[in-house]
């Protein structure tokens, strides 16, 4: 009678550790799972802040560039000079705006050109949207060269 | 009484099994999207950095060129043309320009945008 009880006692005992072995693997392999899924996340949404970062600046970038092309075209049908958006553009600087949009993308881009040291200009491209922020890309131009000699971003 | 409690140990061990079942399941299909994820990722890097590189020639050659011309870029479209960026100033002028798009815009590609200056 008492080999029985010492029976059954040690079978429930048994299965009553077998439970919990399988909980305690369980809920390690779910902690595992959970931390890979969440780094995983985590690397897709810095991938793609970094995509989104990446098209604001090649906007940026192509607008200061076209200021630039603008400023040089200018200066070549004007002898050089170089009041092409303002006519002294080491006191006032010059700004517009425009939006840019596509199909699920937009974005505000704000170019400003004012004198930097002479003879340079500063010319400088900001492109924000909701998504990503805003991207700041600057450049000096020569006015003796007619080029753009340093770009910042 | 030894059947029915034969019979109640049975239910359990069905129930935590179906319990530890659904874990193991749950746990697999985590796995399987993180697997999918990383792949998805694998692939849109590719892509990116072959449009980048694209995009990235294109800009070469328009700095570096000094070319003042408006031209024209392979590989890419254009989305809109004869869009103004107006200029506060006392000279009011305007920089008119177009927006090319490179890439599909769709699928596993991603887009990227150029303003180009217009004549």
């Amino acid at each position: 009678m008492e080999e029985k009880l010492s029976f059954h006692r040690s079978r429930g005992v048994a299965l009553l550790a077998l439970v919990l072995i399988c909980f305690v693997v369980l809920s390690i392999f779910s902690v595992v799972a959970f931390s890979i899924s969440t780094r995983t996340l985590g690397v897709e949404r810095w991938q793609w802040e970094h995509y989104e970062r990446s098209r604001l600046a090649y906007i940026a970038r192509s607008a200061v560039n076209a200021a630039a092309e603008e400023i040089a075209k200018y200066q070549q049908e004007n002898g050089g000079a170089f009041d092409c958006f303002s006519s002294n553009p080491f006191n006032a600087k010059s700004v517009g705006t425009v939006g840019i949009n596509d199909a699920g993308f937009t974005a505000n881009l704000k170019l400003t050109v004012s004198g930097d040291i002479a003879p340079y200009l500063y010319i400088e491209g900001v492109s924000s949207n909701a998504k990503a922020g805003s991207v700041i890309v600057s450049a000096l131009y020569d006015t003796n060269k007619k080029k753009i000699v340093d770009w910042g971003w | 009484m030894k059947v029915m409690r034969r019979g109640v140990i049975l239910v359990e061990v069905v129930v935590a099994a179906a319990v530890f079942a659904i874990g193991v399941l749950a746990i697999a299909a985590a796995l399987t999207f993180s697997i999918g994820a990383i792949n998805r990722s694998r692939d849109a890097v590719l892509s990116d950095a072959e449009l980048a590189r694209r995009v990235n020639g294109y800009m070469a050659d328009m700095v570096i060129s000094h070319d003042v011309s408006s031209a024209s870029a392979a590989y890419a479209s254009k989305i809109h043309e004869g869009l103004t960026l107006s200029m506060s100033g006392d000279k009011n002028r305007s920089i008119k320009f177009s927006v090319l798009r490179f890439g599909s815009g769709g699928g596993k590609s991603g887009t990227y945008y150029v303003l180009q200056r217009e004549d």
